[in-house]
């Protein structure tokens, strides 16, 4: 199968969806001269003209306008920049994109996506290096997906690009040079469904986005020990398969979940939570997680690789409990 | 005053006067205990809502504020859901999930009051954009009041709008007090239509106790507006009678203040001494309206009444598609 | 002499055990043959006795604490041995003994680690897994992270209790040598001669002899510490002159003989009894979660020394009964424990119990109640004794009546009451026709 980039394949499913719903517009600072800060929105203003379009410095308004244009009829496509600046737009995210379906009694829709470049790239410090997708794991209201790979981001997107409900879609930087096959053929990936990526019968890892990487380092290490990991590539955030992630712990009895984003309250303090609560009499060790230190992200190379979290204390930390 | 029509003079005094009657019965309803949660009343700025949705249509959008009861009803909105809605009950617009400040009725364009001052700007500004995209001959109006566009959305969504030409029309309905703080000591601005300039938008300013100028100067922003020239920015003078909520102490003013701008600057009032005066209409048909609207918001009260409450298990609906 | 006590190697498997109780203090004379310590493996508990006599010097394992196996922790010594060199070697510090020796004083910093010992560490799936296989987790040896029982010991635990082959004879004999099975197996089937090769390769150690506790024996210990832990028991003693008993019992012997039916004083002592019980209700009564239950008749219980314990039938509405029924029912009940005919009815729901040493020579004891019964009588050995009657020293046959009472229910004043008036039925039988 043909390989392409994450960033490549985010590219053909704007351009296949714009093709298809012509409803679908894009909004975002340097988008539609420059191609997006990481050049995943290049050439599609060549092909879509004025559907891309450059805004002004106004994460508000841009949220602000998508949630109104996709009231009345329209699917925006909302660029944040980076997932940093969603914080100067978090009104118009929660309060309004989020509730608004429901408080009106479902009066409306608002099909809209929030694309959100997140995690650290290199050395870009505190504002620029952020995993914020915990945040939106506690607003009803908004779907939350994180590819991990270039079909998945291919399959998400266009998903999204078809939901009705607002989807906020996490894109790693880093993730965007990466290749991977990709099918020339159409598809979609499914929202709300996990992707068993390995399989595997002694722990179960759990991760998506960026922190897949970290998942698979992680299992080729037990592996080495005789630990057979099966890896769950969550994909979805919200809502989170909670079907495979169940069936997946009765299996195993131990759980990892890994993701770059900080430790304390993240995504993975969710789904600890869940299994305890639904299969803590399956378990053989205590359920653990592995995230970003509880303090922003630093600058200095050192200071930041010491923030990374680094798969053979991951390792190190599993076996302890075997 | 040849262009008033009888049909425009019967539709704004009704408008005014519904609102004023459905303001007046949900405060003695809400006084009495019988709405849940808060409610903020329109009374004595309802020439701003009549005299703005009298030349919109249902295609039309607007955006409100949480002192939206008024661009409701003033907007087309069946006042039985309405009242419903802020009863609590399933049969409202919103199924009960709204309440008095998440008004909405999509069916006449009716985008949602908003529970955040300043929440509506960029809401009313998308549905603009849409409406440019959609290349369509409507508009999108967006009421907010003196206090928020001292708000950052209000900034990012006049530029917005100016620098892409959308079709909105800015409505600000500067009652005098955001919240419970006079505007002077918190805007930069006497006039808030100054701002516009700022933004390289057309605006005006109107006496938004008198109807009959609402009226024009909103007709003049929408013919602005629709000629494709951008945004229009209208600024309407008013005051607010009641408390910021009901129950509000108000020790930010006298009772004397508020009741002699009610007495002598009363829309409702102003609006029948004209007509009569000037001899567009008769007491006879201004009372056939008055009973009009008496009959529909004693159906409006019986309908909410006799509605039934959400059943728990509805908690869910409506969250995702 | 100096005996320097280890932790002695309690069979095949065991590498290190726990002192549960020292019987004998610091400072303290034992005897050979004393009881001396309980130590308890990971399978069982024995007590150790002593083979040395002397003072027990010091203890060095506390109860509670854990040593490996032929770790010192004790010595005996005569009284002005010197001991030193034995602790430098050992590597206590003569500082650590004074310690030790205080750590009495300061139980309440141990207290947490106790309670954190006491608690089984399992994963919730363990326990599920144990719970499902129908294995004691407190069985289980744990060997998963920070000493948590996982899964996996719960397998191998079933491995060992479960899918081992092994004939019977051969089971019994590791059983009887504390021969962990497991550890020998193979996959092929263990026979007799297999463990009698073990043992000749790792001869025991014939200090001690183990057994594994049967069952009934585990319930016995079970009933027997609860009671004695949750229970304010108090025992009053207090003498019977049996004279004219022993008169009204040779006058009817011989008429019950004749039908066959032999009389004992336990026979008549539970017919006053019966007469007695009914008037103190409070003895007949059962105290059990805060509730008195005052039973309506007396079912009389008799403990029974049978070959592997100890078993409480009781006489079923004894208040009926006369004498001749008693002694016929009483009889029965014994043959039928004795010969493990029992039926379990008969071992529940009795209401006062009496346990009968006398033929063992013993003059004075204290019975432990038998839960939730309030009160138990132990009877005791008829001795000819100097007595004084009517100012005059005559020698007379004597009984020691040594009753125990739930001190939480029953009251000293009526326990004295009650003992009293047996006492005086006794020592006037012609009472019971009153």
């Amino acid at each position: 199968m043909r390989q392409i980039t994450f960033s490549q394949a985010t590219l053909e499913a704007m351009a296949e969806e714009m093709r298809r719903d012509e409803n679908i517009f894009v909004m975002g600072e340097d988008i539609a001269r420059q191609g997006g800060v990481f050049g995943q929105f290049k050439g599609l203003s060549d092909e879509f003209g004025d559907r891309i379009m450059d805004t002004p410095i106004s994460e508000t308004a841009i949220i602000g306008a998508a949630v109104g244009a996709a009231m009345a009829g329209m699917r925006p496509v909302a660029d944040m920049h980076f997932a940093d600046f969603m914080g100067v737009a978090m009104d118009e995210l929660f309060n309004q994109m989020a509730k608004i379906r429901y408080m009106f009694g479902g009066q409306t829709t608002v099909p809209m996506i929030v694309r959100a470049p997140d995690g650290l790239s290199s050395c870009a410090a505190a504002q620029h290096s952020q995993s914020i997708e915990a945040w939106f794991m506690n607003i009803p209201g908004i779907k939350v997906v994180a590819p991990s790979n270039p079909a998945d981001a291919k399959g998400l997107l266009k998903s999204a690009l078809r939901d009705d409900n607002p989807v906020i879609y996490f894109e790693n930087k880093i993730l965007y040079r990466e290749k991977g096959e990709v099918s020339e053929e159409e598809f979609l990936v499914p929202i709300g469904k996990a992707n068993i990526v390995r399989e595997g019968t002694d722990i179960t890892i759990i991760s998506y986005s960026i922190g897949m990487k970290k998942a698979y380092e992680v299992a080729d290490k037990l592996e080495k020990q005789g630990i057979h990991a099966e890896i769950i590539d969550l994909r979805t955030l919200v809502p989170y398969d909670k079907e495979a992630i169940l069936k997946s712990v009765k299996k195993t009895h131990r759980l990892a979940i890994i993701h770059e984003a900080v430790k304390q309250g993240g995504a993975g303090s969710e789904i600890a939570a869940f299994v305890a609560e639904n299969a803590i009499e399956y378990l053989d060790a205590p359920i653990m997680r592995f995230g970003a230190p509880f303090v922003p992200v630093p600058f200095s190379p050192p200071l930041e690789k010491a923030y990374r979290l680094d798969s053979d204390k991951i390792v190190e930390e599993i076996l302890e409990k075997f | 005053m040849e262009r008033y029509n009888k049909d425009l003079l019967n539709t704004l005094y009704y408008k005014m006067y519904k609102i004023r009657r459905f303001e007046e019965n949900i405060e003695s309803f809400f006084l009495n205990g019988e709405i849940p949660g808060f409610v903020h009343l329109y009374i004595g700025e309802e020439a701003i809502a009549s005299g703005v949705c009298a030349s919109l249509t249902d295609k039309d959008y607007i955006a409100s504020t949480h002192r939206g009861h008024g661009h409701t009803i003033a907007k087309g909105a069946d006042l039985n859901k309405v009242m419903a809605e802020i009863f609590g009950k399933k049969t409202g617009f919103c199924k009960g999930k709204g309440g008095s400040m998440h008004i909405a009725d999509f069916s006449v364009g009716m985008l949602g009051a908003n529970g955040v001052v300043g929440g509506g700007f960029n809401l009313a500004v998308g549905a603009a954009l849409a409406i440019k995209k959609q290349k369509r001959d409507n508009v999108s109006v967006v009421f907010f009041g003196d206090g928020a566009s001292n708000r950052g959305t209000f900034h990012e969504a006049l530029n917005l709008a100016s620098v892409w030409k959308l079709p909105v029309v800015f409505v600000c309905e500067n009652n005098e007090w955001a919240s419970t703080t006079p505007y002077r000591t918190t805007t930069s601005v006497a006039d808030i239509s100054t701002r516009a300039a700022g933004y390289s938008m057309a605006s005006k300013i109107a006496d938004g106790n008198d109807v009959f100028d609402v009226y024009e100067s909103f007709k003049e922003a929408l013919d602005y507006v629709k000629a494709g020239n951008g945004p229009f920015f209208l600024e309407a003078k008013t005051y607010r009678i009641k408390g910021h909520y009901v129950g509000d102490p108000e020790l930010y003013r006298t009772k004397e203040e508020v009741q002699k701008v009610f007495d002598e600057n009363n829309p409702i009032d102003r609006f029948e001494e004209k007509v009569l005066i000037e001899g567009l209409m008769t007491e006879v048909e201004l009372e056939e309206i008055r009973i009009k609207v008496e009959n529909e918001i004693k159906e409006a009260i019986n309908f909410a009444l006799n509605s039934e409450f959400p059943d728990p298990s509805e908690l869910f609906d409506d969250l995702y598609v | 002499m100096i005996k320097e006590i280890l932790m002695p190697k309690l069979g095949l498997t065991m590498v290190e055990g726990k002192i549960i109780q020292w019987f004998v203090k610091e400072g303290e004379f034992v005897n050979v043959g004393d009881k001396l310590f309980e130590v308890e493996t990971d399978k069982l508990t024995n007590e150790i006795m002593a083979d040395t006599e002397g003072i027990l010097k010091n203890i060095l394992v506390n109860e509670g604490e854990t040593a490996e196996v032929k770790a010192l922790i004790g010595i005996i010594a005569g009284e002005n041995d010197d001991i030193s060199s034995i602790l430098t070697n050992s590597g206590v510090e003569i500082q650590q003994l004074i310690d030790i020796e205080f750590s009495e004083e300061t139980p309440i910093t141990e207290q947490p680690e106790n309670i954190e010992s006491s608690y089984i560490k399992a994963t919730p799936y363990a326990k599920k897994l144990a719970e499902e296989r129908g294995i004691d987790i407190n069985n289980v040896t744990a060997t998963g992270y920070r000493g948590t029982i996982v899964a996996n010991d719960v397998e191998n635990a079933e491995i060992n209790e479960i899918k081992i082959k092994v004939t019977p004879t051969a089971r019994k004999m590791a059983e009887d040598k504390g021969i962990n099975l497991a550890e020998i197996y193979t996959g092929t089937k263990i026979k007799k001669a297999d463990i009698l090769a073990i043992e000749e390769k790792y001869p025991q150690d014939n200090e001690f002899e183990n057994e594994k506790a049967s069952s009934m024996r585990k319930i016995i210990a079970q009933r027997m510490k609860n009671t004695w832990a949750g229970t304010p028991m108090v025992t009053f003693n207090m003498e019977a002159d049996m004279t004219e008993t022993i008169n009204l019992r040779e006058k009817l012997k011989a008429v019950y003989e004749r039908d066959g039916i032999r009389l004992t004083y336990n026979h008549i002592i539970m017919k006053i009894l019966s007469k007695l019980l009914v008037k103190y209700r409070y003895l007949n009564a059962s105290f059990d979660n805060d509730t008195i239950i005052y039973h309506k008749h007396v079912n009389l219980g008799i403990a029974v020394d049978v070959e592997k314990g100890l078993m409480v039938p009781n006489v079923k509405e004894i208040e009926k009964m006369t004498l001749r029924e008693i002694a016929v029912q009483t009889e029965k009940l014994i043959e039928d424990a004795r010969t493990n005919k029992l039926s379990p009815d008969y071992l529940s729901g009795g209401t006062f119990t009496i346990t009968n040493l006398g033929m063992f020579g013993i003059e004075s004891f204290s019975p432990i109640i038998n839960k939730p019964e309030v009160a138990i009588l132990g009877i005791n050995k008829i001795a000819e004794k100097p007595v004084v009657v009517n100012k005059e020293i005559v020698i007379r046959p004597m009984m020691n009546l040594s009753l125990t009472t739930d001190h939480s229910l029953v009251d000293g004043a009526l326990s004295a009451k009650f003992l009293k008036e047996i006492v005086e039925i006794i020592e006037n039988p012609y009472l019971l026709i009153d």
